[in-house]
């Protein structure tokens, strides 16, 4: 492991980050190089001395301040583009099945109803009929008179 | 299509008494992140303001399986790193590789990390947050994250977005970045960081 490869890989060292092999290899070369031995150890210093950075304290009144201007806006309870898309899949679902269900059952709207099957008229049938319902077509009758004809 | 459907029908999580008591538990730590992150009190509570706002707005997008605290951090840091690009400061390609990510990151010290200024504002007379703000938002926020939160380079990605490649290579030059600038301007207490 060259100083160029060994000094991009000490911080990850410092972090428990390296793999085992890397980090073997990189604790070989610090063992060898007065350079990268220097590095690493001023790198680990800048650790601990950040690590132990005290932050001040936020200003008096700050929490007050904090709620004040988050609350002020209100939280999204207006639909936005995530929620709409479902519902309006979910109303042209219905809308398409009401339309299919109106197609099948009304001929305005231009199926027309199967149609009966016809018989064929009986005619000669027809004109017995009304022959027999016809006072005047009835057969002729021998009237008899006295018993006689 | 059922679990769409279903998640449709659910009401927007708006519940402010939940979000206020995250808010209450949280706000020190994400406090003391911001106050790092800009080196002022006057910056670090406009900038937690800006992060617990947008939070909850987007609280219904919270995934509780991430902690809360960690969710903070990671609308804190795109909002401060936001802020910096808006400021429209100088960009300077890396002399080195810009990253596994192609990114190219700030190498030009942040002005408010002039010591004569912080002096003379009275803001800050750490010389340990004035070398945090010598370096970069990005490198600035990966190196507080790893060294002040204790966190795993995994969780710093996931917080910053990114891929642990880059939060390695941010940290990195950052801490070089910093330990430079110690060396240099506070030479009799910095010289050679060494514990």
């Amino acid at each position: 492991m060259n100083c160029r490869c060994a000094q991009s890989r000490i911080s990850a060292y410092i972090d428990r980050e390296l793999s085992g092999r890397d980090m073997l290899a990189l604790r070989q070369h610090l063992d060898a190089c007065a350079e990268c031995a220097a590095e690493y150890e001023g790198l680990l210093a800048l650790k601990r001395m950040v690590g132990s950075h005290r932050a001040s304290d936020p200003n008096a009144g700050f929490e007050q301040r904090l709620h004040a201007a988050v609350f002020a806006e209100k939280p999204v309870a207006r639909a936005n583009r995530e929620t709409l898309w479902p519902w309006a899949a979910l109303t042209a679902t219905v809308s398409a099945l009401f339309v299919l269900m109106l197609l099948q059952r009304s001929p305005a709207l231009g199926v027309k109803p199967a149609a009966k099957e016809v018989q064929p008229v009986d005619i000669a049938r027809d004109g017995a009929l009304q022959q027999e319902s016809d006072p005047l077509g009835a057969p002729s009758f021998v009237m008899t008179v006295n018993g006689s004809r | 299509m059922i679990s769409v459907l279903s998640r449709a029908f659910q009401p927007q999580r708006c519940e402010p008494q939940e979000f206020e008591r995250k808010m209450r538990d949280s706000q020190r730590q994400v406090y003391a992140l911001a106050i790092r992150l800009t080196g002022n009190s006057s910056d670090a509570e406009d900038l937690v303001q800006e992060a617990y706002i947008r939070a909850y707005r987007f609280f219904h997008r919270y995934d509780s399986s991430l902690p809360f605290t960690s969710w903070m951090y990671r609308i804190l840091t795109n909002v401060h790193i936001d802020q910096n690009r808006r400021k429209n400061r100088i960009r300077a390609s890396s002399l080195d590789s810009a990253g596994s990510d192609g990114q190219t990151a700030w190498e030009i010290p942040d002005d408010s990390a002039c010591p004569d200024k912080t002096l003379v504002d009275g803001q800050l007379d750490d010389a340990l947050q004035l070398g945090l703000l010598a370096m970069s938002s990005e490198f600035r926020t990966a190196v507080v994250l790893a060294d002040v939160e204790g966190m795993a380079y995994e969780e710093i990605a996931e917080v910053m977005n990114t891929s642990i490649g880059t939060v390695r290579s941010r940290i990195h030059r950052g801490r070089r970045q910093m330990k430079r600038f110690l060396e240099r301007e506070f030479p009799e207490r910095f010289k050679g960081v060494n514990a």
